[in-house]
């Protein structure tokens, strides 16, 4: 029995040592040279060149600081920052949207506080980059993707059609009736990853109650809440467009991120589709001739009559935040400088075509002159309800709008269950 | 002088036994036992996942999960795939497997054939028929199109009436490969004599099948029904990638709701209270089948 233990003692104790020899070693090395890990969703290869660009950059300047760079998949990174901040392995630098998921950080206490530093440098941004950086009035970031979503379509069928750009909904819809009467399907949509529709939800509703009943809603004030007439006004038009064959058959199957409704869309069966910033890249990239010949881009129509302006845009970005923990503060915030500042942001539009949130940039291509003015032109610029909110409720949100969308739910009940959420989440609306 | 030789080989062995074990349990316990503790100890907490704070909460968030319809609901989606696991998957793969182990000629070949499904990750098959039931692209719309069904070509994965059905058919395509090769391990250990045997007493192919193959093969089958059965309560991969639990949970099973809520709602003390229950199921279901058809070797 003595041996026994004795063996066993003996391969613990050597496991340990094991262990702890590995990780002494690490520390001495960080004690020479500093190391700092950034981690992003900058998979494709334009977005992933820029920033390595930067960090390239950065490095020249600083030599004695190596920077280990990470390009996660969107989906995945959500679940392996989070992992890693519970576990307390983070990376120096991570990036979020903004909103909702960001404060879940900050409540937690993750993100660095960067209100401070940052005076130097804030000028240099645009407005509504900043502004999904903030949270109450501290800034925990800087943006390096920021733009809005707008309506695209297919010029070579606004010609063939003979059909106007629209600015309002009924000659949106006119337009759609025209396409549909032709075969062509009016709107492509892959909502099977829920956020695609809900863009429409969210523009629907601000352009039916503006931009502030959101916002009132969310802060549960002036006596608005999720069961608002604009949302159910939303939900209604939603499904009438549904019931009028707007959309793909079986859109709620189809997956945005493998390309189905773009697909639709470059092939010409589909007319328009309503998307984020990030929808000038992927074309360029994926359909280089349809970009060249065919994409055009309009504001989300307004509605005549209702309370919602053109200059209210819905959009969001991407911002690069500091970890609370990081052993180099100084050194970080001088690299998120630089991945978000004007050399790193003319690259994100020569490469990618996305606006990157810092300001002088020279844009050579009118599409994103076009979307780069939209942006600056905004009064109120809301970031995707599924971003602001908090994700439990984001979720639910989500959930719905699927439901409208494959009409397995009415306008009420999807309201009344947002709304039932939010009293539980943000409390009762006052 | 004998005993002491002996208890000495004695110690020997135990001595090599216990080495041989070591560390094996060292890794299972930090990686399995380890984390089962942890997740029961999270499910007391009221605990974002991130956060250095958390609040014990004592069973608030079982309870909760009690009162959760959306459990309701993934509960019996997992008792529908484990129900089609074992009525559909074990059944097709011993009629696979029988196939295989007759004289019929290819059946190298066809092993190969029927096993490559297993050998897919489960991201390229759970994709791949993704594009297969697209509505607008997709082989199945195309086909249904040709022969005059294009009227009733739907978005299959985004309705809640084939969501599921679309899912538990690719799950089945996936596993019966698998089940199929243990079984056929489980033939091929059977003795040809006993066969031989009993042709020579007058025995028909369907006796010999009832008679031999069947009890002999039990313990291989008992074996695969506790596997589908577990596997199939803790299911994740394929219906994560195919529907991520929709549309309006049509396809939500235990193991994705808690994934939603972990991971993508931050509670991991609630998402924690579910892998907690799902440990239990399994844990019940697993000792249940097994003590019930033992009681039925016995016999």
């Amino acid at each position: 029995m003595k041996r026994l233990l004795i063996f066993a003692c003996v391969l613990l104790v050597s496991t340990a040592m094991l262990f702890a020899a590995g990780s002494s070693e690490a520390e001495a090395k960080n004690e020479k040279d500093i190391t700092l890990t950034v981690w992003h969703i900058g998979v494709d290869v334009s977005r992933r060149e820029t920033m390595e660009k930067a960090i390239a950059r950065y490095q020249a300047a600083n030599p004695k600081v190596k920077v280990v760079e990470q390009a996660i998949e969107n989906d995945p990174y959500k679940t392996k920052l989070k992992t890693a901040m519970g576990g307390g392995n983070p990376p120096d630098l991570f990036i979020t949207w903004g909103g909702g998921w960001m404060e879940e950080f900050i409540k937690a206490g993750k993100v660095l506080d960067i209100s401070e530093q940052v005076k130097s440098v804030a000028q240099n941004y645009l407005e509504p980059g900043i502004s999904i950086s903030m949270s109450g009035d501290k800034v925990y970031g800087l943006p390096i993707t920021c733009g809005p979503s707008s309506v695209y379509y297919n010029r070579e069928l606004y010609e063939k059609y003979n059909l106007k750009v629209p600015t309002t909904l009924a000659e949106f819809e006119y337009n759609c009736d025209v396409l549909e009467a032709n075969g062509i399907i009016p709107i492509a949509l892959g909502n099977a990853s829920k956020w695609p529709g809900a863009i429409t939800f969210i523009y629907l509703s601000m352009r039916y109650g503006g931009a502030q009943v959101f916002i009132d809603a969310f802060n549960r004030e002036n006596g608005k809440t999720f069961e608002d007439e604009s949302f159910i006004k939303a939900g209604e038009k939603i499904q009438e467009w549904v019931r009028k064959g707007y959309y793909p058959e079986g859109m709620n199957g189809i997956n945005y991120d493998t390309g189905g409704s773009r697909m639709l869309f470059y092939s010409s069966r589909a007319a328009h589709l309503i998307q984020t910033n990030g929808l000038l890249g992927n074309c360029r990239n994926e359909a280089p001739d349809f970009y060249e010949n065919n994409l055009g881009l309009f504001k989300f129509p307004v509605i005549e009559g209702a309370a919602g302006s053109a200059d209210e845009i819905v959009g969001g970005g991407n911002v690069i935040h500091i970890y609370s923990g990081t052993k180099y503060p100084k050194e970080a915030f001088d690299l998120l400088v630089v991945l978000s500042d004007q050399v790193y942001g003319q690259d994100m539009i020569d490469g990618s075509s996305m606006i990157s949130g810092v300001k002088g940039i020279e844009i050579k291509d009118p599409l994103i002159q076009k979307q780069y003015d939209v942006l600056m032109g905004a009064k109120v610029m809301q970031n995707f309800y599924d971003q602001y909110m908090p994700p439990a409720l984001a979720e639910v949100h989500k959930d719905t709008t699927q439901a409208l969308f494959g009409l397995t739910m009415t306008p009420a009940q999807a309201a009344k269950l947002v709304e039932a959420k939010a009293v539980e989440v943000l409390g009762p609306a006052k | 002088m004998v005993l002491t030789k002996r208890r000495a080989n004695n110690h020997k062995e135990i001595f090599f036994v216990v080495a041989a074990l070591v560390p094996g349990l060292l890794f299972y316990g930090i990686y399995n036992l380890y984390g089962i503790l942890m997740t029961f100890q999270f499910s007391t907490l009221d605990w974002t996942g991130i956060s250095q704070d958390s609040r014990f909460v004592g069973f608030a968030n079982y309870l909760k999960l009690f009162k959760d319809p959306m459990m309701g609901v993934a509960v019996k989606n997992n008792l529908i795939l484990m129900i089609t696991s074992i009525v559909i998957q074990l059944p097709f793969a011993l009629l696979l497997a029988l196939a295989l182990n007759s004289a019929i000629k290819g059946t190298r070949f066809f092993r190969t054939i029927f096993f490559l499904p297993m050998l897919f990750s489960t991201v390229a098959t759970g994709i791949m028929w993704q594009l297969f039931f697209d509505p607008m692209f997709g082989i199945l719309a195309y086909v249904m199109n040709a022969v005059g069904l294009g009227q009733y070509v739907i978005g299959f994965l985004a309705d809640v009436r084939t969501a599921m059905p679309a899912v538990l058919f690719v799950i089945c395509w996936q596993f019966i490969p698998f089940y199929m090769i243990i079984i056929k391990a489980g033939l091929t250990n059977i003795s040809i004599e006993l066969y031989e045997a009993a042709t020579i007493d007058g025995a028909n192919r369907w006796q010999s099948f009832w008679k031999i193959t069947l009890p002999l093969i039990s313990p291989t089958l008992r074996t695969a029904a506790v596997m589908s059965m577990v596997g199939s309560l803790k299911y994740f991969d394929l219906v994560y990638i195919m529907t991520g639990g929709g549309p309006s949970g049509a396809t939500e099973l235990m193991a994705t709701y808690m994934y939603k809520k972990g991971f993508v709602e931050f509670g991991m003390g609630y998402a924690s209270a579910i892998a907690g229950l799902m440990f239990i199921i399994c844990f019940v279901f697993a000792c249940g089948f097994l003590y019930i058809t033992r009681v039925r070797e016995a016999h």
